[in-house]
């Protein structure tokens, strides 16, 4: 009996999950047979290695062969197992020496003539592998872009089945491909086409600065959406960490992103998707939006029109910055440490904030409004009614470029200030924390009792003012918070906007 | 059967409006005549439709139920020779022989004003109804309106908060909570205030009821203030009716560029007095007490710079703080904080988030 066992993986959720081939050949009649659980395409491996293996000139012997993966009860797919499954029958022939196989993980599609063809989601197995220590890995050269910056691990990338043969003889070629250069497209957007709504803009500049939550309430044309369209032109870049990350999910997902992007995900969902879509999951448990916009921003634009199931389930990702979910038994943790920003109309007709416009009756208003629930209000910090502006003021208008600039230094100044602690942004500031990271004098306080008599401000929301006013305060330049600043982070929180626009509060 | 279930049957069941009753009472003395009359006599006097409801309605049980069940609902039926009657309504010549109530008694008043305008106004108009409403309650003078949304529900909740005299007068039956976007006024109403309406329970608001419920807020006032009217608005036949009987017409003016405000200025231009201030209402009325005071604008004297700018920039139009930035000139935080001290200090009001009007309550 010949057996030979080689290491591949499949995609489990965003993560790897190593797989084990095993091949058995012993006499009998002819016969081949796959097991484990496999989908469609993982069974047709069957013949395109067998057409592959009599390319390099050792076709499958007449006996009977067994080939397992395993653990047999998770389902595989995908096409990555053509090439180990070659690599273990060449090594139960005798052809490579099999101890060398060890600790390697080999990924893989097999073309018939024998060529390897890349299989798009290396990265997350390649991570994977990595912490369960194994080091070396066989993988197409076509999936080299995702993983050549991996560090620690020796790659080997492969063009033909028959590089295996010239590896373990040593006459292996470097291969003589050059890293491949990512061109960062210019913007299209840019803040410098957006007259007027210089409290609009600050807001946005704040919130990215902070990476605070936000939600824009406004009439229709306000520019709102222009707004947001322009977000990703003034976002800070990824390390190379958060980059690593965000390329695993993206790969795990199927998505085409180059390694070398470091622009921040910017993900905006149509309203129509489902709940599955917008957390992740399924059958064969996938990433869902909240997820891809890991590290990045997740944009929902006309907020009231999603599904309510989809906007109360961002109760927990937004909390934790992570989701969890149940698939067939299985739990799965999902990142999800995204900066969410809403929009939507204060009313059906949306006029409700213009003087006199809305005709909207106070029930339509209430039903419109009901999938608003408290709980999901209070995840963000800035609340910000957006209002037609009548004559656009003539301030020259800053371009995305010098917005991008500061909010850089910003967010570095941010790191620093947070450097002793484990947030990164003010934030994620809890308010166990808050007296060591944000001290308020004397005046501070007095504004804040003079706001809370007003009834501008409640108990609980004093916390996020601070952690807002902390933020603009860095902008300005200062480590402490100024009562200004406490002014204007009052500014940028509206809890009441529900009942000014339905008319409860007259 | 008791007097009143005649009265009760008369005004309500025979479906007619006030001006055939009181062509009906020319010819007899008391409902109870009617009542009694013999079928041939009915015939030959009265169309067909009163008499086929003449013989349905007469059925003593169905409308001692009727009207028990009226007095469930705490609803009063007073009748024009009962002293709970509002006694100024019994002065227009089809003053109706009975009215519904609910909520509390009416209070004479020496001097009655009604308030009337736009259902669909901007803040302007809000708050001059309002403030009227509040400023005449204040001095003792009774607000009538038409529990509509607008400006009636303005002059209604500034009459309430001054705990005033004010009377709500309906155009569907005396139970329905009409427009439903008013009930909590409806029922602050209820609790403090009086709602009266021609219309016994149940009648729907039909659309033709609501002109004829304009003539009972008219004749129930000495002067009609018209807030804010479009060109042709529900509140000109008001102001017809007022005509008609006799009151006094005051518009408030509006910006001439805004068409919300055309029905007033038409009024002014036909000879209704202008209005700006409570003061201008009561100098038509000479036997009623005078005071001086005025709608008082704060001194700005007393103002730092930045502050003294945006307050010189702020009206009765709601202005958000992008607008108030760039007319003042001023930076965003200048502004902000200049807008926070102004609130605190009450020269200015919030009425909705980063957008102000200027507090004109305050003296």
């Amino acid at each position: 009996m010949l057996y030979q066992e080689v290491i591949s993986g499949i995609i489990y959720g965003v993560t790897g999950q190593l797989i084990r081939v095993e091949v058995e050949m012993r006499n009998g009649l002819p016969y081949f047979t796959m097991v484990g659980y496999l989908s469609k395409e993982s069974t047709e491996a069957k013949e395109r290695v067998a057409s592959a293996l009599r390319s390099v000139g050792h076709p499958l012997p007449a006996m009977k062969i067994t080939v397992n993966l395993s653990p047999a009860n998770i389902r595989k797919n995908g096409t990555a197992f053509d090439f180990p499954i070659a690599v273990a029958f060449l090594a139960c022939l005798g052809k490579i020496p099999s101890k060398e196989l060890n600790r390697t993980c080999i990924l893989g599609e097999l073309g018939l003539n024998g060529t390897i063809h890349g299989v798009g989601y290396c990265l997350p197995i390649v991570m994977e592998a990595k912490k369960q220590g194994i080091h070396r890995f066989f993988i197409a050269e076509e999936d080299s872009d995702s993983v050549e910056e991996m560090e620690d691990v020796e790659i080997i990338f492969m063009r033909r089945l028959s590089d295996i043969f010239h590896y373990f003889d040593g006459m292996m070629e470097k291969s003589g491909r050059k890293n491949k250069k990512w061109k960062k497209k210019p913007m299209e957007e840019d803040f410098l086409d957006m007259k007027g709504q210089q409290h609009l803009k600050r807001a946005i500049e704040i919130a990215i600065t902070g990476r605070h939550h936000i939600l824009l309430v406004g009439s229709p044309g306000s520019g709102k959406t222009m707004a947001i369209k322009r977000v990703p032109s003034i976002l800070y870049p990824l390390t190379k960490q958060e980059r690593m990350e965000v390329q695993s999910i993206y790969d795990a997902a199927g998505i085409v992103r180059n390694l070398l992007d470091d622009r921040q995900p910017f993900r905006t969902p149509h309203t129509s998707i489902s709940k599955a879509a917008f957390l992740g999951g399924g059958h064969l448990p996938k990433a869902g939006e909240i997820t891809l916009a890991h590290h990045g921003i997740l944009v929902l634009d006309e907020l009231m029109e999603y599904r309510p199931e989809c906007l109360e389930s961002l109760r927990q990702p937004l909390e934790e910055r992570k989701i969890s979910i149940y698939r067939a038994g299985h739990p799965m943790i999902f990142p999800s440490d995204f900066q969410m920003i809403a929009a939507m109309n204060p009313c059906p007709c949306g006029y409700a904030l213009e003087d006199g416009k809305c005709r909207c009756t106070y029930h339509q208003k209430k039903q419109y409004l009901k999938k608003l629930s408290g709980a999901i209000l209070d995840r963000f910090d800035m609340i910000l009614t957006v209002v037609n502006e009548e004559e656009p003021s003539n301030l020259l208008e800053e371009s995305s470029k010098m917005i991008r600039e500061r909010v850089i230094q910003n967010v570095e100044k941010e790191h620093q200030l947070l450097s002793g602690t484990d947030y990164h942004f003010f934030s994620e500031i809890r308010p166990a924390d808050m007296e060591n990271l944000c001290p308020l004098s004397k005046k501070c306080i007095e504004v804040l009792k003079m706001a809370y008599r007003m009834k501008k401000v409640t108990k609980r929301g004093i916390w996020k003012l601070k952690k807002l006013a902390m933020t603009i305060a860095l902008m300005e330049g200062e480590t402490k918070i100024q009562e200004h600043h406490l002014m204007e982070a009052l500014s940028f929180r509206n809890t009441g906007f529900i009942s000014e626009v339905s008319g409860d509060g007259r | 059967m008791e007097d009143k279930l005649y009265w009760y049957w008369f005004c309500t069941m025979l479906g007619m409006n006030a001006r055939k009753q009181h062509e009906i009472l020319n010819l007899f003395q008391h409902p109870k005549e009617l009542w009694n009359l013999s079928f041939s006599v009915m015939e030959t006097t009265f169309s067909k439709t009163i008499c086929k409801r003449w013989i349905e309605s007469k059925d003593e049980t169905k409308i001692q139920k009727q009207y028990d069940q009226m007095k469930k609902e705490e609803i009063e039926f007073l009748l024009s020779k009962e002293a709970a009657y509002p006694q100024k309504l019994k002065e227009i010549y089809d003053y109706p022989y009975g009215i519904f109530q609910k909520g509390q008694p009416w209070q004479e008043k020496d001097l009655v004003i009604a308030i009337v305008g736009s259902r669909h106004p901007d803040r302007y108009g809000l708050e001059i109804a309002r403030n009227f409403a509040q400023d005449l309650a204040q001095r003792g003078i009774g607000v009538v309106s038409g529990m509509a949304k607008g400006i009636d529900a303005a002059a209604h909740w500034g009459a309430l908060k001054m705990e005033g005299s004010t009377a709500g007068i309906l155009g569907c039956g005396i139970d329905q909570i009409y427009p439903r976007d008013n009930h909590q006024l409806f029922y602050e109403m209820y609790d403090k205030q009086s709602v009266f309406s021609e219309y016994p329970m149940n009648v729907r608001p039909d659309a033709w009821r609501f002109p004829e419920r304009n003539r009972l807020i008219s004749g129930w006032s000495d002067g009609i203030v018209i807030v804010q009217a479009e060109k042709r608005s529900g509140s000109l036949i008001t102001a017809d009716c007022g005509l008609d009987q006799n009151k006094e017409i005051f518009a408030v003016p509006g910006p001439v560029w805004n068409s919300k405000h055309a029905g007033c200025h038409a009024l002014i231009r036909q000879g209704a007095k202008l209005v700006e201030s409570v003061d201008d209402i009561l100098s038509e009325f000479p036997n009623f007490m005078k005071s001086s005071e005025n709608i008082s604008q704060l001194s700005e004297k007393c103002l730092a710079n930045p502050e003294k700018k945006v307050y010189a920039n702020l009206d009765l139009y709601p202005r958000h703080i992008n607008e108030i930035m760039t007319k003042t000139g001023l930076n965003f935080q200048q502004t902000v904080e200049a807008l926070f001290h102004l609130e605190a200090k009450g020269y200015i009001k919030q009425i909705s988030h980063n957008t102000y009007i200027k507090n004109i309550h305050k003296r």
